[in-house]
């Protein structure tokens, strides 16, 4: 009995195959495509990063810009709210009661007599005519005169 | 073998633990996110989104003219935190407490309690924010908090206070139109919702949603500012003289469309302060009250009385005011003609045992208008009687006296009477003149308005429209008319009986000269007080008689004074506002011959002229004059160019080297016209004087107090009341 673990022939250097040289060879096609994929992958990777900064930034400017928003909203609120605040003082003192106490007890006005104001009733044209002070014009200067010849005598 | 088998074995059993493990997560994963999806959901929306509410800006409320009476504006409330305030306590404490006048201490004390959050002060003002910020930035101090807030602000004070009521802490209406239309002014929250990380930052905006606020609308009043100025002075004078113990109302309301032109009430309060009583007649007799507990309580009950608007949330018996619907409804029934006659013989016996008395005096015979001018109860009791029980309570219901005006306050309250089959001839004999039913002072004015515009009950209102923020009109509230209640005759020939009243004895107080005004005055006897002598005296006028526009009504509760008559207190005062107010609405002054003579003219300047020259200005102008001096051109005059002088004054002129002397005003109180006339042209004065010159005028007013210095020559003003005059 001959077992395959005794069989040294099988070692000799008789049976030895020579194994196939193979002779590698770069594909000119495989190498520019390696080289594309790099690149791409290389612009790919760029571009994220650009995109991601883009991004990021952008959020920051309008996150800013919200701030600066709410910012400016709060300062006219309270610019606002000052207004109506100064207003409300000024108001206050310039109330009818104390402007009328003021122009009677201060100034020594008097009101206007219903009776002092005089009611013009408007025509069509508009035009308001009184008459009345050509007619004083000139008994004014007969009264001057007459009361200058007076005087000389 | 046996080693590939175990292998076997142990993969398998790997696998069954991992496909155990990872069915034991998929149902964890299921029940979380499927079955209490709800819960978790919430829990996560909780921690990580913030809410925070936008609080809407109250709306304003404008004049008829669009002046500002209440507006709304950020304010802060100011806060610290205890626990991050560390060593600058003390420093904060003097500062805060000198800015807003409080005690230091007290605020070293907070600091000390400890915590993330201890008030100070609300409502303080956007300048004095600022100015604690300021402090903090410079000082570099934290824990000073400041939170916002909204103030509503009231420019002109306790100016128609009434009317306009005021707001909480937490901005809500409690009082007048804040409460009325609360939830016109008060608009809709808005919120802001974001999302936050881990440790409480807010992330960035795509995280957030805005709701906006609805703001509040905006309210433009019937009032107007001035009107209500006019109104309120007027009251303000007649408390002060005449000592009105238990305040006093006025109400002008234009007669055709309902709308109040004016509103007031005097002891009042300011809205921008509401809780503090003002009043000083009211402070004075409260500091009277020794025992501390008992004063509280009266203060607490005066601060509720100074809330009450008296025109609408108290009731009144009219007295003779009320004869004016009587007169109405007994023309409209027929039960009187212009023609009837009554008799009046100082009394009369209504049913045996009972007599009623004539206030004034034995009128003698007298024709139906004629009771309405000399106010007469008898002739009122049988007028009463002719026009019946059943009739009597048809038109009391159909004035509008039984059940409430409608008008958009809160507040007003029922009236209380007698029903048809509640009255008795004795109750009807005092119905009839206006006694035993009591009204409030906004039923009687409306009512009153209906007897002279044609016949017509309208509702009166104080708001005219709701606008929006960009002066969009939202709604529109327009005089409603409820129905006629008398025929346009006979409210021709009410107008006609109520300007025979004024211009007639005794209620000639209400008179203004150039204006038709009719009205009536009435006194009534407050018979639940004790004090006999506490009367409510009123007078409710219209005008122009011709063309009615506008009635007022004014009423003093417990007067005393020299009378406690209608006619001789508020006759004055309700010719005071409407001489104010119908020149304001443009109402055009006619004078009689007898006017005109007593009208203001313009001194003209003389100062320089010839005498002669002097004496034609001063004829031109219907003006007397006096030379003083022996000079021939005037070197002074008195009253001086420009003034106001009736037709009569007597000028100075002066020439040569006199000049106008001083003498002291005299006391002309209580005096009679002519009495006054004669004191003043001794002291070398002149005189302008108001109100009717009868045999019973007394002077009430002078322009110079006196022993006052006054120049020769100054024109002095007196107004005289006739006091005999009754209702």
């Amino acid at each position: 009995m001959s077992t395959t673990a005794y069989d040294l022939s099988r070692f000799s250097s008789e049976n030895v195959v020579e194994r196939r040289r193979i002779e590698v060879i770069d594909n000119p096609k495989r190498a520019a495509k390696s080289t594309r994929y790099r690149g791409t992958l290389i612009m790919l990777s760029v571009f994220l990063v650009v995109l991601m900064v883009l991004t990021v930034y952008n959020n920051m400017v309008l996150t800013d810009t919200k701030n600066l928003a709410n910012a400016a909203v709060s300062n006219l609120n309270s610019l606002e709210s000052e207004y109506t605040y100064l207003s409300y003082k000024l108001d206050s003192m310039v109330s009818l009661k104390n402007a009328e106490d003021y122009v009677v007890k201060e100034l020594g006005l008097v009101k206007v007599n219903p009776s002092q104001v005089e009611y013009i009733s408007l025509q069509n044209s508009d035009v308001i005519e009184k008459n009345e002070i050509s007619e004083q014009k000139i008994t004014d200067i007969f009264t001057r005169l007459w009361s200058a010849v007076i005087a000389i005598f | 073998m046996k080693r590939a088998v175990n292998a076997k074995i142990k993969i398998t059993g790997m696998v069954l633990l991992l496909i155990v493990l990872f069915l034991f997560l998929a149902v964890r994963l299921t029940v979380i996110a499927v079955v209490d999806h709800k819960k978790y959901s919430e829990l996560a929306t909780s921690q990580q989104v913030r809410d925070m509410e936008i609080t809407p800006k109250r709306g304003t409320i404008y004049d008829t003219n669009m002046n500002v009476l209440a507006e709304s504006a950020v304010c802060w409330t100011v806060a610290i935190s205890p626990d991050d305030i560390g060593d600058d306590a003390e420093k904060v404490a003097e500062f805060l407490g000198e800015l807003l006048d409080i005690d230091s201490e007290s605020i070293v004390e907070k600091s000390k309690e400890g915590g993330k959050y201890s008030r100070i002060m609300r409502k303080v003002d956007e300048p004095t924010a600022a100015k604690i910020r300021e402090f903090a930035k410079t000082e570099k101090i934290g824990g000073i908090i400041l939170e916002e807030d909204s103030k509503r602000y009231y420019p002109y004070g306790n100016f128609a206070s009434h009317i306009l009521g005021f707001v909480g802490t937490d901005n809500y209406g409690l009082a007048g139109l804040e409460a009325s239309y609360n939830s016109v002014l008060s608009g809709t929250s808005g919120r802001i919702i974001t999302a936050q990380n881990a440790v409480g930052s807010e992330m960035y905006y795509q995280y957030e949603s805005v709701y906006n606020p609805v703001e509040g609308q905006n309210l433009v009043l019937t009032i107007d500012e001035v009107i209500q100025h006019y109104l309120e002075s007027a009251l303000e004078t007649a408390v002060k003289e005449h000592h009105v113990a238990n305040r006093a109302t006025g109400i002008i309301m234009d007669v055709n469309t309902g709308a109040i032109l004016g509103m007031a009430t005097k002891g009042d309060f300011d809205p921008n302060n509401p809780f503090e009583i003002i009043d000083p007649v009211v402070l004075e007799r409260l500091e009277k009250i020794e025992n501390e507990e008992e004063r509280e309580k009266a203060y607490y009950a005066e601060q509720e009385k100074q809330w009450n608007n008296k025109a609408i949330g108290e009731i009144y018996e009219p007295g003779s005011v009320y004869k004016v619907i009587t007169a109405a409804t007994a023309l409209e029934t027929n039960s009187v003609s212009m023609d009837s006659t009554f008799y009046c013989g100082g009394s009369i016996e209504v049913i045996e045992g009972t007599t009623m008395y004539c206030a004034i005096m034995a009128h003698g015979m007298q024709t139906f208008p004629e009771c309405l001018v000399n106010s007469c109860n008898p002739g009122f009791i049988q007028i009463g009687q002719r026009i019946g029980r059943q009739n009597f309570w048809e038109y009391f219901k159909a004035f509008g006296f039984s059940e409430k005006t409608g008008i958009d306050l809160p507040g007003e309250t029922d009236s209380v009477y007698y029903t048809a089959d509640q009255m008795g001839i004795v109750e009807l004999a005092s119905v009839s003149y206006g006694q035993s039913n009591s009204i409030t002072p906004i039923q009687m004015i409306t009512a009153f308005s209906a007897t002279v515009n044609g016949g017509y009950l309208v509702t009166p209102h104080v708001v005219r429209q709701i606008i929006d923020n960009d002066g969009n009109v939202i709604e529109n509230i327009g005089g409603e008319i409820k129905r006629q209640v008398i025929s346009r005759e006979t409210s021709d020939r009410m107008r006609l009986m109520l300007e025979d009243v004024v211009t007639g004895f005794g209620s000639r107080n209400a008179y203004v000269s150039g204006f038709r005004i009719g009205g009536k005055s009435g006194t009534s006897q407050k018979l639940s007080s004790e004090n006999e002598r506490a009367f409510v005296a009123s007078f409710c006028v219209f005008a122009p008689v011709d063309d009615p526009q506008i009635a007022c009504l004014v009423l003093l509760d417990e007067a005393n004074s020299y009378s406690i008559y209608g006619t001789a207190l508020v006759g004055p005062v309700v010719a005071n506002i409407m001489s104010n107010t119908l020149p304001y609405l443009g109402v055009e002054p006619s004078y009689t011959e007898e006017e005109l003579l007593t009208v203001d003219v313009g001194v003209p300047n003389v100062v320089g002229m010839s005498l002669t020259m002097a004496y034609d200005q001063m004829q031109k102008k219907g003006l007397k004059f006096e030379v003083v001096g022996d000079g021939t051109s005037v070197t002074e005059q008195s009253p001086k160019g420009g003034f106001a002088a009736p037709r009569g004054t007597v000028v100075y002129l002066y020439t040569g080297d006199e000049t106008p002397q001083f003498v002291d005003m005299p006391d002309l109180s209580n005096m009679s016209p002519s009495n006054a006339v004669s004191t003043l042209k001794s002291y070398g004065l002149n005189v302008r004087m108001t109100g009717p010159d009868n045999s019973g005028s007394i002077v009430v007013y002078q322009s110079h107090d006196p022993g006052e210095k006054v120049l020769t020559g100054t024109v002095i003003t007196i107004e005289v009341v006739d006091s005999t005059g009754r209702d």
